[in-house]
C-alpha cells in the first residue's frame, strides 16, 4: 500500500512538473490578462454590479474560461507523452495502468484548480474590487470558485477520456466546447440537456440568485448527472488505458 | 556495488525469455512473424538489420504491446499487464524518452519513484547507479545539455536503477562516439559480470555485439534466421565466397596477377573496365598476398571495399539458405 | 598539382518555372488534405449541417428568384444560410483543422532549409502555402454558396434572372472573401507556432475570445461589436448584398476592423516566414 502510494504520488509529481512547465501555461496567462481586462473594463462602467459580476463570472470564467482550458490541457496531457515517448517509462514501471490513469486525473485537476481559481480571484478583486467587496459578493465569488472546481473535474474527464481515443483530441475538443457546448447548450427547450454546460449553469443558476437559467434542471438531479458523468468517464479512461498500447 | 546474483528464482530448465510463434504485425507491415528464441541467463545479443523486429520484440517483452499471436514467457511469466514482472525487468529505449528540461537525478527519481522507492535509499541508489554508468559529475545539469553518449547512460542507469534481473537493452550504443561506445560497452559488459544482471541488447552492428557477448539471435524480417555462438555464425558465411571490388588503372594487369592467389576464386570485370570483382576464399590471406601483387605490377588502385561484409549480406546468405 | 581557383559570379538570370513551383506547393497541400480521413470527415459533417439542408430546403419551397434576403436575412433581425452562425462556424473550424499544420509542421520538421535550399523566393511558398489552403477552404466557403446559389436559380418560379445573377455575383464575392479571411488567419496562427495542435486551437480560441470580448463590451458601447470577428463576417455580407451596416456602429470603426482582419494576417505571415527564410 505504501509503495502503492509512493508509485502514485511520484507520477502525479512528474506530471504537475510537466503541465507547470509547459508552454500551454501562455494560454492561461492570456486568459488571466483577458479576464482582468474584461471584468476591470466592465467596473468602470454604471452597472447593476451583483448581477453583471455574477453574469460575467458565470459567463467567462465558467462557460469559456473552464471549458478551453480543460480542453488544452485535458486533450494533451497523455498524448504529449506519448507523442515524446516518455510514457514508456511510466508504461514499463511497476505501476497499475488504472492508477497511472488516476495520477494523470490527479495532477490535471489540481494544476487547472489552481491555476482557474487564480484566474477566478483576479477577474472578481478587478470588478468587485472597485466597487466594493461585500458579503453578497464574497458569496458569489465562493460559488463560482465551486463551479471552477466541478466543470474542471467533469471536463477533464471528458477531454482525458477522449485523448486516448484519438490522436486529434484537439479538434473533437474544440468541436465540442465551441460548437456542442456554444451552440446546443443554447438552444432553448430540453435538447440543451445534452450538454455538460446546462448542468453547471442549473447549480450556478440555484446557487447564485444573480443567474437565471430558463429550463433548469434540478440542484440535486445535476449534481448526480455530473457526478455519474465524471465517475463514467474516468471508468472508461481507466479501462481504456489498461488496454491501450503503446508501440 | 552489489554483489553477484546467485541463482535466479526462476527453476533451472525455465528458460529466461521463450517465444512461440510469437507474430506482431501494425496494420499491413509484419514486425515480427512467427518468431521463435528461448534464450537463457547471460548476456545475449539480438542482431539483425533496421527493421528486422528487435524493437517489437523488446516491447512485447515490456509489456508495451501485445502479441497478434503466439505466446512470450519471460522469466516463466507473460509480461503483458504484469506488474510482478515489471518490478524484475528494466528497459532502455532505442529512441529519446528523455526529457530535456529535467536534470539526471530527477529523471533517475522519478524512475525510482514509479518502482516504488523513495527517500534516503533512492537517493543512494541514484548515487550508485550513476557511478556505474560513469555520470556522477552530470546528474546535476539538464538533460538537454548532455551529449549522446551522456544521453545513452542516463537511460541506462534509468534501466538498472531499480535493480532489475534482466536488462533489455534497445541499441544502447546507436548514434554514439567510439570514445562513448567503448566505455558503454564496458559498462553493459559489467552489469552482468559484477553486477548480476541478465542481458538481452540489441544492434545492427554484429561487431559492437561481439565486444560484449559471444551469444546472438540473428532476427531478419521478423523471424529468427540463426542464434547461437557468433563463431558458429561466422562459420556458416565463410562457406560463402567473399566479393571485393577493385577499382583503379590496369585492372586487366591486376586480374592476372591476382589469379595466382592461392585464396581467388574468380575474377570478372565489372561495367567499367576499371573495375573487377573479385570473389574469394580467404579473406585474410588474400590480403596477405594482394599488397605484393600490385606493387609488383605497378598498379595504382583507386578504391577497393567488399560487397558482403555488412550484415545485409550476412543475413542475405543465411536467408538464401 | 596545383590548385586551381574558382572563379565565382553570381547568377543574374531569371529564375524559371515559377509558377510550375508554386504549383507544386499547391498540389501537393490539396491532395495531402484531401487524402487526410478527419478532414475529409469533418468536411462532409459541416456540408450537411451547413450546406445541403439548405440547399434542399430552399430549391423545395417555391420562391421566386434568388434573393439577397435569402442569403443573408431570412427573417429580420433573423439570420439567413450564410449568416445562420453555422456557415462561419464551420468554416472556421474547418480552417483551423486544414490551415494549422501547414506551416507549423515546417516550423517543427525544419523543413524550411528544403524549400529555401531550392531556388524558391519567401513570396512563391507562400502563395503555394495560401493557394493550396485556398483551394481546400474553398471546397467548403466559396463553392457550396455557389451551388446553394445555382439550385435556388435552378427551381425559381419566377422570370427575373437578371437579379437572381447579381446575387450569385454577391455570392462569388462573399466565397472568395471569406475564404480568403480565414484562410489567411488559420495560415497565419500556423506560423505563430511549431505545436500544430496550439494553432488549431489558437485560430478557433482567438476568433471566440474576440467574439466574447465583442460581446461583453458592447452592452456597454455598440460599436465594440466590431471587434467580434462573427459580426465583422457578418456585417459585411450584409454590405455585399446591398444592406445597410447596423446603425449603432461606426462605419469607419467597421472599416478599419475590417480592413485589420484583411490585411494583418498576411503582413504577420510575410514577415514571420521571411524572417525563417533569412535564417533568423
Amino acid at each position: 500500500m505504501n509503495e502503492n502510494f509512493t508509485k502514485f504520488t511520484a507520477l502525479v509529481r512528474y506530471s504537475i512538473r510537466r503541465i507547470l512547465l509547459s508552454k500551454k501555461i501562455v494560454f492561461l496567462l492570456v486568459g488571466l490578462g483577458f479576464t482582468v481586462a474584461v471584468m476591470g473594463y466592465a467596473s468602470t462602467q454604471d452597472v447593476e454590479k451583483l448581477w453583471v459580476g455574477a453574469g460575467l463570472m458565470s459567463g467567462l470564467i465558467i462557460s469559456f474560461m473552464v471549458p478551453i482550458t480543460t480542453m488544452i490541457y485535458g486533450s494533451t496531457i497523455i498524448q504529449d507523452d506519448i507523442e515524446d515517448r516518455s510514457i514508456t517509462q511510466i508504461i514499463s514501471s511497476p505501476i497499475d495502468r488504472v492508477l497511472s490513469y488516476l495520477g494523470y486525473y490527479l495532477a490535471i485537476v489540481i494544476c487547472l484548480s489552481a491555476m482557474l481559481m487564480a484566474i477566478t480571484t483576479a477577474g472578481f478583486i478587478s470588478f468587485f474590487g472597485p466597487l466594493g467587496i461585500d458579503s453578497a459578493s464574497l458569496s458569489i465569488y465562493i460559488d463560482i470558485t465551486a463551479l471552477v472546481f466541478i466543470g474542471t473535474l467533469v471536463y477533464s474527464s471528458l477531454f482525458m477520456l477522449v485523448s486516448l481515443m484519438t490522436s486529434k483530441a484537439v479538434y473533437f475538443g474544440l468541436f465540442y466546447a465551441f460548437i456542442w457546448e456554444g451552440f446546443v447548450g443554447s438552444l432553448p427547450g430540453n435538447i440543451q440537456k445534452v450538454a455538460i454546460s446546462h448542468y453547471i449553469k442549473s447549480i450556478s443558476s440555484s446557487w447564485i440568485e444573480y443567474i437565471s437559467l430558463d429550463n433548469a434542471s434540478g440542484l440535486m438531479l445535476s449534481f448526480y448527472i455530473l457526478f455519474a458523468l465524471i465517475v463514467s468517464l474516468i471508468s472508461f479512461g481507466c479501462l481504456l488505458f489498461r488496454t491501450k498500447e503503446f508501440p | 556495488m552489489m554483489d553477484i546474483k546467485q541463482e535466479k528464482d526462476r527453476g533451472d530448465n525455465v528458460p529466461l525469455i521463450e517465444a512461440n510463434d510469437l507474430s506482431k504485425w501494425y496494420g499491413e507491415v509484419i514486425g515480427l512473424n512467427s518468431f521463435n528464441v528461448e534464450i537463457s541467463s547471460g548476456i545475449t545479443g539480438i542482431v539483425g538489420p533496421n527493421g528486422a523486429g528487435k524493437s517489437t520484440f523488446f516491447k512485447i517483452a515490456i509489456g508495451l504491446i501485445k502479441p497478434n499471436s503466439g505466446a512470450l514467457k519471460v522469466m516463466g511469466e507473460d509480461p503483458w499487464l504484469n506488474l510482478k514482472l515489471a518490478a524484475r525487468v528494466g528497459f532502455c529505449p532505442d529512441y529519446d524518452n528523455l526529457s530535456n528540461d529535467s536534470t539526471g537525478e530527477r529523471f533517475l527519481k522519478l524512475i525510482g519513484g514509479l518502482h516504488g522507492m523513495s527517500g534516503n535509499s533512492l537517493t543512494k541508489r541514484v548515487e550508485e547507479v550513476t557511478e556505474i554508468v560513469g555520470l556522477e559529475n552530470e546528474i546535476h545539469r539538464n538533460i538537454g545539455g548532455y551529449s549522446m553518449g551522456m544521453r545513452q547512460k542516463i537511460k541506462l542507469a534509468g534501466s538498472i536503477l531499480p535493480n532489475s534481473d534482466l536488462l533489455f537493452l534497445d541499441e544502447p550504443l546507436s548514434g554514439t562516439d567510439p570514445k562513448s561506445r567503448k566505455s558503454l560497452i564496458e559498462v553493459i559488459k559489467s552489469l552482468y559480470e559484477e553486477q548480476g544482471h541478465d542481458v538481452v541488447v540489441s544492434s545492427h552492428v554484429l561487431p559492437e555485439i561481439e565486444k560484449m557477448t559471444s551469444r546472438v539471435v540473428l532476427i531478419y524480417k521478423g523471424r529468427r534466421i540463426a542464434s547461437g555462438e557468433i563463431s558458429e555464425i561466422r562459420e556458416l558465411i565463410d562457406k560463402y565466397p567473399h566479393q571485393i571490388i577493385i577499382e583503379g588503372s590496369e585492372m586487366s594487369e591486376l586480374a592476372k596477377g591476382l589469379l595466382d592467389i592461392e585464396s581467388t576464386i574468380s575474377v570478372g570485370f565489372e561495367d567499367d573496365r576499371n573495375r573487377i570483382k573479385v570473389e574469394v576464399s580467404n579473406l585474410d590471406d588474400f590480403f596477405g598476398a594482394l599488397p605484393e601483387v600490385v606493387v609488383n605490377k605497378n598498379i595504382e588502385i583507386e578504391s577497393m571495399y567488399s560487397v558482403d561484409e555488412g550484415l545485409e549480406a550476412v543475413f542475405k546468405y543465411l536467408v538464401e539458405e | 598539382m596545383s590548385v586551381e581557383r574558382i572563379e565565382y559570379t553570381s547568377w543574374e538570370g531569371q529564375k524559371s518555372s515559377r509558377l510550375r513551383r508554386i504549383y507544386a506547393i499547391v498540389k501537393k497541400i490539396f491532395r495531402d488534405k484531401l487524402s487526410s480521413k478527419g478532414i475529409l470527415l469533418l468536411l462532409i459533417i459541416g456540408m450537411m449541417i451547413t450546406h445541403v439542408l439548405p440547399i434542399i430546403g430552399n430549391s423545395v419551397v417555391p420562391h421566386e428568384a434568388l434573393t439577397s434576403e435569402m442569403m443573408v436575412k431570412t427573417i429580420p433581425g433573423g439570420g439567413g444560410y450564410l449568416t445562420s452562425g453555422l456557415f462561419i462556424l464551420f468554416s472556421l473550424l474547418f480552417a483551423s483543422v486544414v490551415c494549422s499544420d501547414l506551416i507549423s509542421r515546417d516550423l517543427q520538421d525544419n523543413s524550411f532549409v528544403l524549400y529555401f535550399s531550392r531556388p524558391i523566393r519567401t513570396e512563391d511558398y507562400l502563395l503555394g502555402k495560401l493557394g493550396g489552403a485556398f483551394t481546400v477552404m474553398s471546397l467548403f466557403c466559396f463553392l457550396p454558396p455557389i451551388a446553394f446559389s445555382l439550385a435556388v436559380i435552378a427551381t425559381q418560379t419566377g422570370g427575373d434572372y437578371i437579379v437572381s445573377l447579381r446575387v450569385l455575383g454577391d455570392t462569388l464575392i462573399v466565397g472568395i472573401f471569406t475564404t480568403f479571411i480565414l484562410t489567411s488567419f488559420g495560415v497565419m496562427i500556423s506560423c505563430l507556432t511549431k505545436k500544430t495542435s496550439y494553432a488549431g486551437v489558437g485560430a478557433f480560441a482567438s476568433f471566440f475570445v474576440l467574439s466574447v470580448v465583442g460581446g461583453v463590451f458592447s452592452g456597454f458601447d455598440p460599436n465594440w461589436q466590431v471587434i467580434d470577428p462573427f459580426n465583422l463576417l457578418n456585417y459585411s455580407y450584409d454590405l455585399i448584398y446591398g444592406f445597410d451596416l447596423p446603425s449603432e456602429v461606426s462605419p469607419i470603426l467597421f472599416s478599419f476592423a475590417l480592413l485589420s482582419i484583411l490585411a494583418i494576417p498576411t503582413t504577420v505571415l510575410y514577415y514571420r516566414v521571411y524572417r525563417r527564410s533569412a535564417g533568423k
